[in-house]
């Protein structure tokens, strides 16, 4: 059988008291906690675990901690979940992925057989012709490209987002990568270790160093006491740093948390990762790197199979064929590829325990149905080709330890260039920038002692002069090149039948680069966007040196001329949640809010705010809308205005500096008045509108638009920095809570809750300003007109604001008040002819196009846009803001932005549109060419299903011309 | 006239209902102090007119001081101060009152207790909290005993004052009013992993 568990000390995560029922595929299994998927399915037989990409071929676990794509499986709620590391939990249910019908057969497995048809970058140049095909095939296409199933019924996770700060971040708590935290933490520096497995050691919970596997063993207790004991390291086990930002802004993946960290430097330790043997079938479950053979034995107690054959390219190799043989395995036979083995010891054990050593061999194929049944290999001749003389081997188990490769995409993410070097034969990194710095094996290093040294080198670097440590940027270190007889070129062989994989992710075949750069594609960038090599979940981890070296030797070239893909965030695959997870996104309420929802407000976003529209059912819109209109009109309503922009200007300057600031003059506003309010900037264009109140001699209360008053203040601080007067500028927006109390009946409401300022007409005429108090809060009164009626604008400390809305509905009552909205308030003031800044002006409206020549001072000498203004005023003008009507009763009501078409071309556009309530007909306001503006003319609008609608120019405001209304 | 009283609200009225008792092993408590007195001062005569009132006055910017026992005095920059009623008391009362709108020889008044809504957040595990929220290193080794941090919690200005209470630290934060009930949401669900308990004003003060 193959799989089987091993006794302790095996098994290291394991918790054999507790064990765990679950299911794959609808069949029942057990594990124990500490278990992986992968794991456990193993330890029970089953090694299959999903269909490939692209030719659905059976794939199994191959190369643990890689991130690859045959690990990936289905929990009923989440697609992709990498069975090496994912815990096992209880009643899980798991399935394979990207299959039709059954795991073990799939439906879908007929397209390998049509893999001829479909080479390297085949979809390029497919699909296309005839004309329009691509509709077709695209569906066909997208329901069989991807990876595992989305559920949308799956119930929302909590996933969130934290801060993390470190003196030093050392990624990787392998030997070298504890030897770092415990130098820099040791040299004064607050160290966080970060690694995805959930224990530290890295390689030393598995691997074995020596003969014996005693150096990795007091390595081991060694570096994890230290890390243990010292106060100033915090682990991050289960977690992985899927990259680094600017700055040394680390994103650390822990699963439900992103935890956002940010270090002084960064200690990149990442190791190795598993290399890729490249022969025939070289996919088949039951193929594993031997470093997963070691961790299934030494984590999880699992001997992943009876039988088997160790092919390996270095030393790594012998110390796992020597864990399977004394797990029980039989190893039936060592495949070198070397001529010599490099450490004598190792063979020597290996030979004792009756391993027959093949020197200069590499399998040249894997067969069985579905799953590794044998090997077939053969001695090597020349540089990539085997000789005619193979051997078979029945087994269950095809060990492979090719080549690692340095695990420096992290150190890319920071810009470092990983560069060839010919005495290990792999890529690794060259110069580091300050603040980051490379340890132990992934700069190449071997063998352990030198790995531990180069940990505590690169940890006490980290740590500036004034901890002890050195500052410089850690160097290069010097490699030795005793592994100089790991430097044999890449095993790849081409078979003469079956597929060779160079990306176990992308289904990529040595015969797909060899296409690719017979295409033309021969620069590794362009390889790897038209053959998608390492493109995958892995992002070409354990494709990319084989892939390179093919792609290589189809050039003709070195593979250090060739170059790498280049590493891009994120390292392994992120799940959306994690990147959705807890977005903060402010909402602003006005003091009066609850009093809005008690009242039945639909409620609207405006900026950062929330705002009623109106008051009633949604199906009732149009209605109430239309209800509160008239009311304000009739009698009396009342509108929560607090989101308007309020500013204290103070200080001697206060009045020079509005001179200077807004279109209009207000040197010379008397106290307790207000005056309009426009600015523009320095091109000219209108940027917002509100109200100027002169409180005192030195004292001005200004409003803004709700959306426009965080720019008015930074405009404002900014130009008070550059002019240097004695003003001070405060915001206070939400210090105040402000309603327009607007109808003929508001100022006897007025009067019902004010008795310390004086109501009539003569005493706080129109534009007037008043502070006093309403309801017994203190308040500032302003008598406005923005919707055309007597009101009164009544501002207040914003903790006061609900019972002030509650005294007025409770004043207003007997009149019939109506809270009304911003709908409302929006047709209110079209019928009064007011323009809302943003909807009826753009980026490059200037007063005179939007007929606010009347806002703009003839007499000053300076105000901010004013030059600009001159300008555009002298050159004439291209565009003029106007009223129309629709007399067409039958006509369709034209929206914002529909176009006013003249000869049939675009003359300019609607802005604001209604049907008046008050009038009774459609209303707006538009752009049109200066020569219809004028009274009377009349133009054409094209609305909705292109329908033209005559409108005809009319003079503003629509409503009560003379202001007999809103000024009595 | 309408016969009306007006009473001011918090601006977390809406969530202050059902408040816990912290047992004594609560590691982290949120209090809302909005009803307590504060005010701001800015302008170039600022400081001056604080010293004036002989009003202790922080040397550095970013800095807090306490004057006496009831009052605490944030540095916001070199003209501008808040003062946070710690323990209720009459001294912010004068002050509001000797400082006009229209200011005092360059000192203006600022709104604060409107403008701004007040939280005080305490226990050991504030900072953990913090951590979730806040992208400033908010530890206490790293955000001394009368620290202030004007900075960003949830993407939302804040100022945050640190202000020990037996020498643990405890946290003031301030923030737009508007938001007030964005923010203590925020709060409340970030503090759930920590069995994070919300207490009465009153509670917060004997912590």
């Amino acid at each position: 059988m193959t799989g089987s568990r091993l006794p302790a000390p095996a098994g290291s995560r394991l918790d054999r008291t507790r064990p765990l029922r679950f299911t794959f595929e609808g069949e029942r299994y057990r594990g124990f906690t500490g278990d992986t998927i992968a794991s456990a399915l193993l330890a029970n037989g089953v090694r299959v675990l999903s269909r490939s990409f692209k030719y659905r071929r059976p794939r199994g676990l191959y190369a643990a901690g890689s991130h690859e794509a045959c690990a990936l499986v289905q929990l009923p709620d989440e697609p992709n979940v990498p069975a090496d590391r994912r815990p096992l939990a209880d009643g899980m249910t798991v399935t394979g992925q990207n299959y039709t019908g059954s795991l073990a057969r799939d439906r879908g497995a007929w397209i390998a057989k049509l893999g001829q048809f479909m080479p390297v970058g085949f979809y390029y140049r497919a699909f296309y012709r005839p004309r329009g095909i691509w509709h077709v095939w695209e569906r066909v296409i997208r329901k069989r490209a991807g990876l595992g199933r989305v559920e949308p019924t799956t119930p929302h996770g909590y996933h969130d987002k934290a801060y993390a700060f470190a003196d030093v971040a050392v990624i990787g708590a392998g030997p070298a990568g504890m030897a770092a935290a415990v130098a820099a933490a040791e040299a004064g520096a607050e160290v966080t270790l970060i690694d995805e497995n959930p224990e530290i050691g890295g390689a030393l919970t598995y691997g074995r160093f020596d003969t014996d596997g005693r150096q990795a063993d007091e390595a081991l207790k060694r570096l994890a006491k230290a890390v243990r004991e010292h106060p100033t390291i915090t682990v991050m086990t289960g977690a992985v740093c899927t990259s680094i930002y600017e700055d040394n802004w680390l994103a650390i993946d822990g699963g439900r948390r992103l935890t956002k960290l940010r270090a002084r430097d960064v200690v990149v330790a990442s190791g190795l990762q598993d290399g890729l043997m490249v022969f025939a079938n070289n996919d088949l479950p039951g193929i594993l790197a031997a470093t997963t053979v070691q961790r299934m034995i030494w984590h999880h107690g699992v001997l992943p199979g009876q039988t088997a054959v160790v092919a390996t390219q270095d030393d790594w190799g012998y110390t796992a064929a020597l864990d399977l043989a004394e797990a029980g395995a039989t190893v039936l036979a060592l495949l070198d590829t070397r001529a010599k083995p490099g450490n004598s010891a190792l063979a020597k054990l290996a030979k004792d325990r009756g391993i027959e050593l093949l020197a200069g061999w590499m399998p040249q194929a894997a067969e069985g149905e579905g799953e590794l049944e044998r090997v077939i290999a053969a001695p090597i001749e020349g540089a990539l080709r085997a000789a005619d003389e193979p051997r078979s081997f029945d087994c269950d188990l095809l060990c492979v330890s090719a080549r690692p490769a340095p695990a420096a995409a992290l150190l890319a993410h920071t810009g470092v260039k990983l560069a060839f070097d010919p005495a290990s034969g792999a890529h690794v990194p060259a110069a580091l920038p300050p603040g980051i710095h490379a340890a132990g094996a992934v700069n190449g290093l071997a063998p352990l002692d030198r790995v531990i040294a180069d940990g505590e080198r690169s940890g006490a670097a980290a740590v500036g002069p004034a901890k002890g440590g050195r500052a410089k940027a850690s160097r290069k270190p010097a490699r030795k090149s005793a592994k100089a007889s790991a430097a044999a070129p890449q095993p790849i062989l081409d078979p003469a039948e079956g597929k060779a994989f160079v990306d176990l992710d992308e289904d990529l075949t040595t015969g797909d680069i060899r296409d690719a750069v017979a295409l033309g594609y021969q620069d590794v960038q362009l390889l790897k966007r038209f053959s998608t090599l390492g493109m995958g979940t892995s992002q070409g981890r354990h494709a990319n040196p084989p892939g390179v070296a093919v792609a290589a030797e189809a050039r003709g070239d070195e593979i250090g001329a060739i170059g790498l893909t280049t590493a891009r965030p994120p390292l392994a695959p992120v799940a959306f949640g994690t990147l959705a997870g807890r977005q903060f996104a402010p909402l602003r309420r006005t003091a009066m809010h609850r009093a809005h929802v008690e009242a039945g407000a639909q409620m609207m976003v405006a900026g950062a705010w929330l705002r009623p529209a109106y008051y009633g059912a949604p199906d009732e819109a149009e209605t109430r809308i239309r209800e509160e209109a008239v009311a304000v009109r009739r009698s009396l309503g009342l509108i929560d205005v607090s989101t308007l922009g309020k500013l204290e200007l103070r200080g001697r300057d206060a009045g020079v500096f509005l001179e200077r600031l807004y279109t209009f003059a207000y040197q010379g506003l008397a106290v307790g008045k207000s005056r309009y309010a426009l600015m523009a900037d320095e091109t000219g264009a209108i940027v917002d509108d509100g109200v100027v109140c002169r409180l005192g001699d030195e004292h001005f209360y200004v409003t803004a638009t709700t959306g426009g008053v965080d720019e008015v203040y930074r405009t404002m601080l900014w130009w008070n920095a550059q002019w240097r007067l004695d003003v001070d500028i405060a915001n206070v927006t939400a210090g105040f809570a402000a309603v327009n109390l607007a109808g003929p009946a508001s100022r006897d409401t007025l009067a019902r809750l004010c008795d310390d300022v004086a109501l009539g007409a003569g005493d706080f005429p129109y534009l007037g300003v008043r502070q006093g108090h309403v309801a017994g809060v203190p308040a500032r009164i302003l008598r406005t007109g923005f919707v055309g009626e007597l009101g009164y604008e009544i501002h207040a400390p914003a903790g006061f604001g609900f019972d002030l809305w509650r005294a007025l509905m409770e004043a207003g009552e007997s009149f019939g008040i109506r809270p009304f909205g911003v709908e409302a308030q929006r047709l209110l003031r079209l019928e009064k002819g007011h323009i809302i800044i943003g909807q009826d002006t753009d980026g490059l409206t200037h007063p005179y196009e939007a007929a606010m020549d009347w806002a703009v001072s003839k007499k000053k000498p300076f105000f901010v846009g004013g030059r600009a203004i001159d300008i555009m005023r002298a050159r004439g003008l291209t565009r003029k803001l106007v009223g129309y009507k629709i007399e067409d009763g039958e006509a369709p009501l034209p929206k914002e932005c529909h176009l006013v078409i003249r000869d049939g071309e675009i003359a300019g556009r609607v802005t604001s549109s209604a049907v008046s309530p008050t009038l009774g007909y459609p209303i707006g306001l538009a752009y049109v060419p200066p020569d219809l503006a004028a009274e009377g003319s009349r133009f054409q609008i094209r609305a909705d299903a292109a329908r033209m609608v005559e409108a005809s120019v009319v003079a503003l405001p629509f409503y009560d011309p003379g202001n007999a209304r809103q000024e009595v | 006239m309408v016969d009306w009283s007006a009473e001011r609200r918090s601006f977390v009225e809406d969530r202050l209902g059902g408040m816990d008792r912290p047992g004594a092993s609560a590691r982290l408590t949120l209090a809302d102090l909005s009803l307590r007195p504060r005010l701001g001062v800015k302008g170039s005569g600022a400081i001056g007119w604080m010293k004036r009132q002989a009003v202790t006055v922080p040397e550095n910017d970013n800095t807090a001081v306490a004057h006496g026992a009831a009052m605490l005095v944030a540095r916001l920059s070199p003209s501008e101060a808040l003062l946070l009623d710690t323990r209720g008391g009459k001294v912010m009362e004068r002050l509001a009152a000797s400082l006009p709108p229209h200011g005092d020889g360059g000192a203006y008044p600022v709104p604060r207790m409107d403008t701004h809504a007040w939280f005080h957040l305490g226990g050991p595990d504030a900072p953990s909290l913090f951590a979730k929220l806040c992208a400033v290193d908010l530890r206490p080794e790293k955000f001394p005993n009368l620290s202030v941090a004007q900075t960003i919690a949830a993407h939302l200005p804040v100022i945050i004052i640190r202000q020990n209470v037996q020498n643990a630290p405890h946290f003031h934060v301030l923030m737009d009013s508007a938001s007030a009930l964005y923010l203590w949401d925020c709060i409340v669900d970030a503090m759930t992993e920590f069995g994070g308990v919300v207490v009465a004003e009153s509670e917060a003060k004997s912590r």
